[in-house]
């Protein structure tokens, strides 16, 4: 009994020591392979980080180009056009000077077209710095957003909102303004809804916008894909925007008749 | 006979590691010194207990100086590794208690006898010391190539010869006693054979520390 427990106490080391040599073995191939993997998994992601960032900036740039171009347009087509004739307008009273009906009327039409160039020079100041968003708020803004949309008269919008008052960060403001007005138009132009509803909540410090209406919805997926395959600045406009704010955006269809798109944006 | 040639190859190669790290000395990284150290250490140690064997004298009472500077040398190591991402307190506070422990077996145990009280202790710390170096490399990805880093061929030596040992270390006293023969031929076979892959491990380590 003796020497067989002599024997099991030897060969127990024997074979635990075998056993131990085999999982150590293991234990360092597996961490050598395992990290090698992890770590290309690691450079992957920040590849695609990095790949993900220079689309973003390139599509900022972009849309920073168009509306550049947009207002060197209005710029050049309207008012450029509008001062040349007031010159022209500036010669021919200077050589009717004598001739009162003709001055008289120069004189209207050159005030006509002053009027004109002022408007144009208010819309395009508008598109750029809006005025009630920058003087009165957001939720002022978004109403003057519906009014405008109403007067239109494509759709019809509700605003609806409990908070009269919400101050958060300007840059934020300026860019949730732009993205919502983006949605709105796109909404517009492809949903075709008769009616829309704008509601503006702020919930645990995030700002809430929630848009229903009874056109044609779409999904987010669907919006990732168009905005790959389509080379139209108005989906990848509506994703930067979201991303330079920390937002979210989400586009649902609720059911055949109603189609939703809700915007969270940390403030 | 063939046992005999194991553990005489054990012997020799504990030289291996320190040519190795004395050829490439100057690339040595600060938290490799203590290893280094250590290997001038087991060279000597080879040589004494050499040298106590062929007068006659049990070579145990250095054995037991040197677990306890084994164990502090590769605490150190670990240590200074370590220091560049936390605060290894626990590292430092573990040295003086083993020290404590070794006393403490040597009382028990005496002078004379193999110290696997100790022995088994410090191979569990140091086993525990590289899994958790294994782990903080998985989890952090510190190193874009692990296998070229001195430090990863320094943990598997590590873990190599004392988990390979540790068994051996447990029940070392309890096999002396059961048969000494059979215990002092098992000993040299596989410390010897996880001796030889913890010296080859701790070569290529430094090896390793050649390249920038």
């Amino acid at each position: 009994m003796e020497s067989k427990d002599q024997i099991d106490i030897f060969t127990l080391v024997i074979m635990s020591s075998m056993g131990i040599l085999v999982l150590i073995l293991f234990i360092v191939f597996f961490i050598a392979l395992y990290q090698k993997r992890m770590l290309a998994h690691k450079t992957e992601l920040v590849d695609t980080e990095n790949k993900h960032q220079k689309k973003l900036l390139e599509a900022s740039l972009e849309i920073a180009e168009q509306e550049r171009v947009k207002i060197a347009t209005n710029l050049h087509d309207d008012i450029g056009i509008t001062l040349s004739v007031l010159k022209l307008n500036l010669s021919r009273a200077k050589k009717n000077i004598n001739n009162q009906s003709v001055f008289d009327e120069i004189i209207s039409a050159s005030n006509k077209n002053i009027d004109d160039s002022l408007d144009t020079v208010r819309s395009i100041y508008n598109d750029i710095m809006p005025p009630t968003l920058m003087k009165l708020g957001f939720v002022k803004g978004m109403k003057e957003l519906c009014n405008q949309i109403n007067y239109a008269g494509a759709s019809e919008i509700t605003f609806s909102t409990v908070q009269e008052n919400m101050e958060f960060d300007k840059k934020i403001e300026l860019q949730l303004y732009r993205l919502v007005k983006e949605v709105l138009n796109n909404t517009v132009k492809h949903g075709k809804p008769n009616l829309i509803e704008l509601n503006i909540e702020v919930k645990d410090n995030k700002l809430i916008v929630t848009i229903l209406h009874n056109g044609i919805g779409i999904t987010t997926e669907a919006i990732k894909k168009l905005s790959e395959q389509s080379t139209g600045l108005g989906l990848k406009s509506i994703l930067t925007r979201t991303q330079l704010i920390n937002a979210t955006i989400d586009f649902s269809i609720l059911n055949n008749q109603m189609a939703k798109v809700l915007i969270i944006t940390p403030i | 006979m063939d046992t005999w040639v194991l553990d005489l190859i054990s012997t020799y190669i504990s030289a291996l590691p320190f040519l190795v790290a004395l050829i490439y000395f100057k690339k040595i990284k600060a938290y490799l010194i203590p290893v280094f150290v250590l290997v001038i250490v087991n060279v000597s140690v080879e040589v004494l207990t050499n040298i106590y064997i062929e007068i006659g004298r049990n070579a145990n009472e250095v054995l037991h100086v040197f677990t306890i500077v084994e164990f502090c040398l590769l605490s150190c190591f670990f240590a200074l590794f370590f220091k560049k991402y936390f605060n290894p307190l626990i590292i430092y506070s573990l040295m003086p208690l083993f020290g404590i422990l070794s006393y403490l077996d040597y009382k028990i145990n005496g002078l004379n006898s193999t110290d696997n009280f100790s022995l088994s202790v410090e191979s569990f710390t140091l086993v525990v010391y590289t899994l958790f170096f294994f782990y903080f490399v998985l989890k952090n990805l510190i190193f874009d190539d692990l296998l070229a880093q001195p430090v990863f061929w320094i943990c598997t030596a590590v873990l190599f010869y004392f988990s390979g040992n540790f068994v051996l270390f447990v029940f070392g006293n309890y096999m002396a006693r059961v048969d000494l023969n059979k215990y002092i031929i098992l000993r040299a076979s596989i410390h010897a054979f996880f001796n030889v892959l913890y010296n080859v491990f701790l070569s290529l380590g430094f090896w390793k520390a050649r390249i920038k």
